[in-house]
């Protein structure tokens, strides 16, 4: 699960390889997420001066970008999930820079790219031909889609890098989902391993929740992700940037690899 | 209730806007040095679901 900042720090190619060794089961990302791997997929550029175009109210406001609403409308009359469809269409239509699209990557390999959007807070909303309604049923099923990959969860990685809202929030009301299903059929579903990386310096003691004073208490991967989910699990918080995390999270994958071929 | 008016809006060419990022800010797969111990322990149980068919998110 990922904030949109991941795919601003340029990681794809660490995330785009993990995937293609078959060390990723499905990743969620932002509707934020969708437009900056959109914006590099067709131009190799993305992200714009909000400070500069907010003067003016050009902020947001562009015609290529905009026509991700299209493909979302498509994508609701073709009964697809969000992330699936953009997918298909960075590959299908061959965008030139597609090599580095997470999307993309995604539909190539069958592997479920969930896109999870609040109404209102990306860009592309502001655009005539954004239809809440195709968003709304496409990343609906896409919060279904996500909530299917994890009822197998159990002895399973779930991580978090930079998602301070979306990622627990989701996160959370699929567990409770799958564990409604799985405790009627006499299973359970408490075994696994989450991870957050996040800036925020929080102390060693993360495995326990912090008290309501602190205003720490508010961030929810913690809360969420760290401890009270995982009561049979394991849980670690890793500081730092996400252009080190997940180059280190793949070296380290790629060493326990080397020593389980010796 | 009275809505905004979206048809009144300029929308421009991407051309015409100057972008923060390029490919260039992709950064090419190198192996990293590591420090933290959570990094072994998170990549050892990765292994553990792939070979489990459990899940990876």
């Amino acid at each position: 699960m990922m904030g949109a900042h991941v795919i601003r720090s340029g990681v794809q190619r660490y995330i785009i390889d993990l995937m293609e060794k078959g060390f990723i089961s499905c990743i969620a990302m932002n509707g934020a997420g969708l437009i900056h791997d959109y914006e590099f997929a067709l131009i190799g550029k993305t992200t714009e001066s909000v400070s500069r175009y907010i003067k003016t109210g050009q902020f947001g406001l562009w015609k290529e970008t905009g026509r991700i609403n299209d493909i979302v409308s498509d994508a609701a009359k073709r009964n697809k999930g969000l992330g699936e469809h953009a997918g298909y269409v960075i590959e299908n239509e061959k965008f030139q820079f597609r090599d580095i699209s997470i999307l993309a990557a995604g539909y190539r390999l069958n592997i479920p790219v969930t896109i999870h959007v609040s109404i209102g807070c990306d860009i592309i909303h502001e655009h005539p031909n954004c239809d809440s309604a195709a968003y709304g049923k496409t990343s609906y099923t896409d919060f279904l889609a996500f909530t299917h990959v994890l009822e197998s969860l159990e002895n399973g990685v779930i991580m978090n890098f930079g998602s301070a809202v979306m990622a627990p929030e989701v996160y959370l009301k699929s567990l409770s989902m799958v564990r409604n299903v799985a405790r009627q059929e006499s299973r359970s579903i408490n075994k696994f391993v989450t991870l957050v990386c996040d800036l925020h310096d929080i102390p060693e003691s993360y495995r326990d929740e912090a008290s309501q004073s602190n205003p720490f208490y508010f961030f929810r991967p913690w809360k969420t992700m760290l401890v009270r989910t995982v009561s049979d699990g394991q849980s670690y918080y890793i500081k730092g940037k996400h252009s080190e995390t997940i180059p280190k999270l793949w070296t380290a994958i790629q060493k326990c690899e080397k020593v389980q071929r010796e | 209730m009275k809505l905004f008016d979206r048809n009144k809006l300029e929308i421009m060419p991407l051309s015409e806007r100057n972008h923060d990022l390029t490919y260039e800010t992709i950064i090419d797969l190198a192996p990293y040095q590591i420090k933290h111990e959570a990094f072994a322990h998170v990549s050892k149980a990765v292994h553990k679901a792939r070979s489990n068919n459990a899940l990876v998110i």
